[in-house]
């Protein structure tokens, strides 16, 4: 099937693909006591305990340097954006990892187009992203209420944000999901991938922050770092994410530009692995 | 019990056209290095050239199948019976010829695979019915259909989480879930006989109403009484490779006879056959009656 054909059945499947999406968020709240709060609670915990560590104990956010390390914003806001983004992805990429072994049972008695089980694991995870927002109207609304940030409207870069986002994780959700339904052990690799992975993302601390350090005598590889994550798409998501709270920093465009093309390259990567590994992993679930 | 009605069979092919056309059909399997294969090989397969250990689950398989057909395939185990009915079914692809299928398939394949042990019955209903492309309206229509079938014991228990279905009940329900889709092709892998002879019965009668409706139905089933008793044309598979292809009793007779040595009676005639063999016992010399 050549790559028009494959997208023309996952758009004609796209009512089933909503089934799909439904039957996994049931899942994940017919369960559990708290239900949504989770959804919360889990981010929240996350950012909490780095700001307890980055902000409390090294002191992001106080301090001289303090402008720069979250560009401008206060720590927690500039770090709980950030840790979204990453959750969506972080989930995404773990859950897709096990997409269609875990549904196997389902994969091998329905024809539908086996792209369907990948996206459908990156649309629930997005609502559920969605569904976290709460956390981050209330930091940026009680902040924006003492005045230390102020809106602007660059908020709906938001938008290309979130599909930018979304286009990435299925690209990397196409590759995981046939790769470790053949090879058990990449998604232990993958794991370290991702813990490595947030560390070198923008997220506990700026791209600007890394190249004015990097201007300073002895800091060089700082500069390099931060030529390095320039090419990470997350970079670019997390810019445009956080545009409408920043005031003082320019949009990246440049690396906007080189994060949409990653993040469209990974989705052809994707579907490009997906189709050509489709039949050996049919025969292996 | 009412059946979706046969205006409703969704067709796609002409009534002329073949349903099902299988064109020497191949599909290879890996043999011993299991969920071990190396990721080089297959994505750049062209590169590399070595010996690997496969071997052919099917091979050269053609055969057409038309609207209304009635097809039993047979074939001991590890023939290739279940692979043929995946690859008709779309969830395995070949790697030699072509599988073409005109038209929608319910598949009675892995019944319960779709079933979620947390939602209720009810939930697993629409969920299951909008995963075979029914919309909430059509699910809506038939609910009562589905769960009438499924037995009075599905429906006190609706609103409960499904694990708590015993294992009969749970196929109950997915066996009314499946047999209520409007698609054309009926695939059924060994699951005719499940739950209780009751249930067996509507079973039964439910196939049967799906094919006067002129559906086309692939059954693999090790049961004589099965095959005979739905199928009107019969395909014998060994080692992969198509041996027969003919009416049901015919290729019956043949699959029978190489597996067991022995002359096969159809069971029309084994009561004649009994019969024969009583009387001759009793007029035999020193016959004594109990």
């Amino acid at each position: 099937m050549s790559f028009a054909q494959r997208l023309r059945r996952i758009v004609e499947y796209r009512a089933v693909l909503w089934t799909l999406v439904k039957r996994d968020l049931r899942i994940r709240y017919a369960r559990s006591v708290l239900g949504y709060l989770w959804t919360l609670i889990d981010p929240l915990a996350m950012t909490l305990v780095y700001w307890f560590v980055f902000g409390v104990i090294y002191g992001i956010g106080t301090g001289a340097s303090a402008e720069r390390r979250s560009d401008g914003i206060p720590f927690v806001v500039f770090l709980v954006a950030g840790v979204l983004v990453w959750n969506w992805f972080n989930n995404s990429v773990n859950e897709t990892a096990r997409a269609l072994y875990s549904e196997r049972l389902l994969v091998r008695s329905t024809n539908l187009p086996r792209e369907l089980w990948v996206i459908r694991v990156v649309l629930s995870k997005g609502i559920e992203h969605l569904l976290s927002l709460p956390i981050l109207v209330l930091f940026v609304a009680f902040f924006a209420a003492r005045h230390d940030i102020v809106l602007n409207w660059k908020l709906v870069y938001w938008i290309p944000a979130l599909v930018l986002e979304l286009v990435l994780c299925i690209g990397v959700g196409l590759v995981m999901a046939p790769v470790t339904a053949l090879v058990d052990d990449f998604v232990r690799i993958v794991r370290i991938v991702l813990r490595i992975g947030f560390y070198l993302t923008p997220i506990v601390y700026s791209l600007n922050y890394l190249r004015t350090r990097g201007q300073q005598p002895h800091e060089h590889a700082l500069l390099v770092i931060a030529r390095m994550l320039e090419f990470n798409p997350l970079s670019a998501i997390n810019d445009m994410y956080r545009q409408g709270m920043l005031v003082r920093a320019t949009p990246e465009y440049r690396i906007w530009l080189i994060g949409t093309v990653i993040s469209f390259g990974w989705l052809f990567f994707g579907m490009w692995v997906f189709a050509r590994l489709e039949k050996p992993i049919l025969k292996e679930i | 019990m009412s059946l979706p009605a046969a205006d409703k069979v969704k067709w796609k092919s002409t009534p002329d056209q073949p349903v099902i056309s299988v064109d020497n059909l191949g599909i290879e399997f890996l043999t011993g290095r299991k969920r071990n294969l190396s990721l080089r090989e297959i994505v750049f397969r062209r590169g590399t050239s070595y010996k690997k250990e496969t071997f052919w689950g099917l091979k050269n398989i053609s055969f057409t199948v038309g609207r209304g057909e009635a097809v039993g395939l047979v074939g001991s185990n590890g023939g290739g019976k279940s692979t043929l009915l995946k690859m008709i079914a779309g969830t395995l692809l070949p790697d030699e010829g072509a599988v073409n299928v005109r038209d929608g398939v319910a598949p009675l394949i892995e019944l319960t695979g779709g079933f979620i042990g947390e939602l209720s019955a009810r939930e697993n209903i629409y969920l299951t019915g909008g995963l075979h492309g029914m919309s909430k309206d059509d699910i809506d229509e038939r609910f009562d259909d589905i769960v009438d079938f499924a037995g009075p014991k599905v429906r006190s228990g609706l609103d409960l989480p499904y694990r708590h279905f015993s294992s009969g009940m749970q196929v109950r329900l997915g066996f009314a879930v499946i047999t209520c889709l409007d698609e054309p092709i009926i695939l059924v892998d060994e699951v005719l006989a499940v739950g209780d002879a009751a249930f067996r019965d509507k079973c039964y009668q439910r196939m049967e109403g799906l094919l006067e409706q002129g559906r086309t139905l692939f059954l693999v089933s090790h049961s004589e009484g099965d095959l005979l008793r739905f199928c009107t044309r019969g395909i014998y598979l060994r080692e992969g490779q198509m041996v027969a292809d003919g009416s049901m009793e015919e290729i019956m007779q043949q699959y029978m006879e190489d597996l067991l040595g022995v002359p096969w009676i159809p069971p029309s005639e084994r009561n004649a056959v009994d019969a024969l063999f009583n009387r001759r016992d009793r007029e035999a010399p020193g016959y004594k009656a109990d």
